[in-house]
C-alpha cells in the first residue's frame, strides 16, 4: 500500500481527534447511549436477541402473586386461553404442558391503576406501568423510569423485558385505556392479550391462545364464556388485531398484501439448488450459515417490503419474528438511527384458515438463520427470498398436540412496521400467502 | 451500576475523540461521525461482552464503526447524493486550517462515494486486506476489490500520485450484496 497516503491519513485522523471531543459527546450522548444498551441488553437477557438459559414455563396472568394481595385468588386455568371473567378477577392462567421453570405474572392493578410484570423467581416487580396524563410512565426493574407514551401521538408496540427471562409487548392504545400484552420468554409462549376501551369490569379479547389442551376442563364457575375467536372479517380489516404470525390467527384468504407489503414467487426449489442459492450470497463461504442436508423440495417465496423506504435513513432491524416485537423509538430522546422499522418474515402452519403453528423461534437469539433463512440481498428492488429449510424444525405447534401436517396449509407470512420521521407509525402491516402442502 | 457502565463512559471520555476521527473518515462531517459513533457503542456493548479494559472495547467499538457505517448506508434509499454534498462542503470548511497534507486528503476522501471511502479507509488506513474488508462490511471480495480499485484511481486523479500500489483487478459481481 501507499506509505505516504497511510501517513497523510493518520495526519488527518490525529487532527480531527484533536479537535473533536470525547466528554463533550459523552455529555451530549452517553446518556441515550446507556439507556440503549441497558434495554438491549435485557431483551437479550430475556432471549430476544441473544443465548438466554432460562425456560419459562408458564405465564400466570393475575394479582394473586403481587406483594399484598391475596394468593389464594381462584382459579388454576389449565385451558389454553383464560376467559373474559377470569381475567377480569386476576385468576392464574397456567400452561401445564411446559416445565415451569419460571413463572412470570402479568397484573392489572384496579386501585391505583398500575400495572404489574412480576417475576416469581426474582419475588419482585419487574416492571412497572403507571397511565398518567401524558402517558404511561414505566418503571424498570432497576428503577430507572421512561415516560413511554404521549397521549397524542401515534402508538406503537413496545418490548419490555424481564430481567430473570421473559418479555412483554405493550400496545398503547389510546394511552392508558387500551393495552395489549404479548407476553412471552425464551421464544416459547405468545398468549395474548388484548384490553379493550371500556371501563371495567374489562374486556378481554385473545386472538391467539398459544399453548394449553383445549380439553382441558375449567372451573366451570370461571368457563362462562367459550374461548374466543378472531372474527374473519376483523382479521381482513385490523391487521394489528390478527397477527398471522401468532397462534390462532384467522387467515380468511389465501393470499393478502398491499402495496407496502406483499409476498409472491412462491416455487419449490430442490434442496441442493436452495443451498447453493443462498451460499452464493456469500463471497466468504465461512459466513454462510450452516444448512445441512436439506429435503427434496425447499418452499422458496419473495417478500416485498416497499413500505419500510421512507426519504430518510432508516435502520430496520429484520428476521424471522413478528415485527412488532421490536421496539422503535417512542421519545425524542431515542436516536434516529436506532430502528425505526421492523421487519419479519417465516412460515405458519394453517388448518382450515386458522394458525396452528408458528414460527419456531431460535433459543440463540438469532433472528435470521435456519431452519427459516432470508436472503435480504435483493431488497429493495427484487425483494427478500424466504426459504423454509427444515418445516419440523421450522413450525412449532400451538397445541401440546403436534399438528397433523397432512391437514396442514403452509403460509408465509410478513410483517413490518415503520416509524416515519415525523412520528407517524404505520403497521404493523401484515401479508401472508398460501404456499401448499407439504 | 452495571459493569459495563464504567467502560462504557471511559470509552466515551477518554477515547471519544480519536474513535469520532475515525468514524469521520468514514462519514466526511462531524455530524454523522456522531451518529455512528453512538451505533457502533450501542452494538459492542448490547452483545453481552464482558470488557474488562477500555482499551479491549475500544478496539470492539473501532472494528463496529464501519460496519455501522455501511448497515446505515444500506438503509438509505437517497444513497449517497446529498449526503455527500453536505459531506464535501463540510469537509472544505472544517479542513481550512488543517495543513496541506491534511486538506489534500480530507478533500481526495471527500469525493468518494461512501462505499468507495469505507474500502479505502479500511485498506489503507487500516491496512485491511480484501477478504478481511469484504468480511467486516458484508460485500463480495470483488465488489470490493472494484471499490478500491475504483477509489485508487480517483484518489490518484486528485492527490496526483499513485494510491496504493497493490492496484486489485475488476471483477464484475452483479450479484446482489446481503444486507
Amino acid at each position: 500500500m501507499d506509505n505516504s497516503f497511510h501517513a497523510a491519513m493518520n495526519d488527518l485522523v490525529a487532527a480531527d481527534a484533536a479537535r473533536m471531543s470525547g466528554r463533550e459527546f459523552a455529555d451530549a450522548r452517553g446518556a441515550g447511549v446507556a439507556r440503549r444498551v441497558r434495554t438491549r441488553r435485557t431483551v437479550r437477557a430475556a432471549g430476544m436477541g441473544g443465548a438466554s438459559t432460562v425456560a419459562v414455563g408458564a405465564i400466570a396472568l393475575g394479582a394473586s402473586h403481587l406483594p399484598g394481595r391475596d394468593a389464594t385468588t381462584p382459579g388454576i386455568w389449565p385451558g389454553g386461553c383464560m376467559p373474559t371473567a377470569v381475567a377480569n378477577i386476576g385468576a392464574i392462567w397456567t400452561v401445564p404442558a411446559v416445565p415451569r421453570a419460571h413463572v412470570i405474572d402479568v397484573s392489572e392493578g384496579k386501585g391505583d391503576g398500575a400495572w404489574y410484570l412480576y417475576d416469581d423467581n426474582l419475588e419482585m416487580v419487574v416492571l412497572q406501568l403507571v397511565p398518567n396524563t401524558f402517558g404511561i410512565e414505566v418503571t424498570f426493574a432497576d428503577g430507572t423510569r421512561e415516560l413511554v407514551q404521549g397521549s397524542e401521538q401515534p402508538l406503537e408496540p413496545i418490548l419490555f423485558a424481564a430481567p430473570g427471562g421473559g418479555f412483554v409487548t405493550v400496545d398503547l392504545k389510546d394511552a392508558a385505556r387500551h393495552v395489549t400484552w404479548t407476553a412471552s420468554a425464551a421464544g416459547s409462549l405468545s398468549p395474548y392479550r388484548a384490553l379493550s376501551d371500556v371501563e371495567p369490569p374489562f374486556a378481554f379479547q385473545w386472538t391467539g391462545c398459544g399453548f394449553g389442551s383445549s380439553s382441558a376442563t375449567p372451573d366451570p364457575g370461571l368457563a362462562a364464556n367459550p374461548i374466543p375467536s378472531v372474527d374473519p372479517s376483523l382479521a381482513a380489516s385490523t391487521e394489528r388485531a390478527t397477527s398471522p404470525f401468532r397462534c390462532g390467527s384467522i387467515l380468511p384468504t389465501e393470499s393478502y398484501g398491499n402495496g407496502e407489503l406483499w409476498i409472491d414467487g412462491t416455487k419449490w426449489m430442490d434442496g441442493a439448488a436452495a443451498a447453493a442459492a443462498i451460499r452464493e450470497g456469500f463471497s466468504d463461504p465461512s459466513q454462510a450459515p450452516s444448512i445441512g442436508s436439506l429435503p427434496e423440495a425447499v418452499p422458496v417465496v419473495t417478500v416485498h417490503f416497499a413500505g419500510t423506504i421512507t426519504d430518510s435513513g432508516l435502520a430496520v432491524a429484520f428476521g424471522s419474528a413478528e415485527p412488532s416485537l421490536d421496539r422503535l423509538p417512542t421519545d425524542p430522546m431515542d436516536s434516529a438511527t436506532d430502528w425505526v422499522a421492523s421487519e419479519g418474515a417465516t412460515y405458519v402452519g394453517v388448518v382450515d384458515g386458522r394458525v396452528v403453528a408458528t414460527g419456531t423461534v431460535l433459543v440463540d437469539g438469532s433472528r435470521n438463520a435456519p431452519p427459516v433463512y432470508t436472503n435480504w440481498g435483493g431488497f429493495p428492488e427484487d425483494g427478500a427470498r424466504v426459504y423454509l429449510l427444515d418445516e419440523t424444525a421450522a413450525l412449532t405447534s400451538c397445541d401440546v398436540n403436534p399438528v397433523d401436517s397432512s391437514r396442514m396449509d403452509l403460509f408465509a407470512v410478513a410483517g413490518l412496521i415503520v416509524r416515519h420521521p415525523d412520528g407517524t407509525v404505520v403497521g404493523p402491516t401484515y401479508a401472508w400467502l398460501r404456499v401448499g402442502k407439504k | 451500576v452495571a459493569r459495563w457502565e464504567p467502560i462504557l463512559d471511559e470509552v466515551m471520555r477518554e477515547r471519544g475523540s480519536g474513535l469520532l476521527a475515525y468514524a469521520r473518515l468514514l462519514t466526511g462531517n462531524d455530524a454523522d461521525a456522531e451518529d455512528v459513533l453512538q451505533d457502533a457503542l450501542v452494538r459492542s456493548f448490547s452483545r453481552g461482552h464482558q470488557f474488562t479494559h477500555v482499551n479491549a472495547a475500544e478496539a470492539y467499538v473501532r472494528r463496529a464503526i464501519p460496519s455501522v457505517f455501511i448497515d446505515r448506508l444500506r438503509h438509505r434509499r437517497t444513497r449517497d447524493n446529498a449526503q455527500e454534498r453536505q459531506s464535501h462542503e463540510q469537509d472544505e470548511a472544517v479542513g481550512m486550517g488543517d495543513r496541506e497534507a491534511v486538506l489534500d486528503v480530507r478533500a481526495a476522501l471527500a469525493t468518494l462515494p461512501a462505499r468507495e471511502r469505507a474500502c479505502a479507509v479500511l485498506r489503507f488506513y487500516d491496512d485491511l486486506t480484501v477478504p478481511q474488508i469484504a468480511a467486516q462490511l458484508g460485500l463480495a471480495d470483488g465488489t470490493v476489490k472494484r471499490y478500491l480499485a475504483d477509489a485508487s484511481a480517483r484518489l490518484a486523479s486528485v492527490l496526483g500520485v499513485e494510491v496504493g500500489n497493490d492496484r486489485v483487478p475488476v471483477v464484475t459481481h452483479s450479484r446482489k450484496e446481503g444486507r
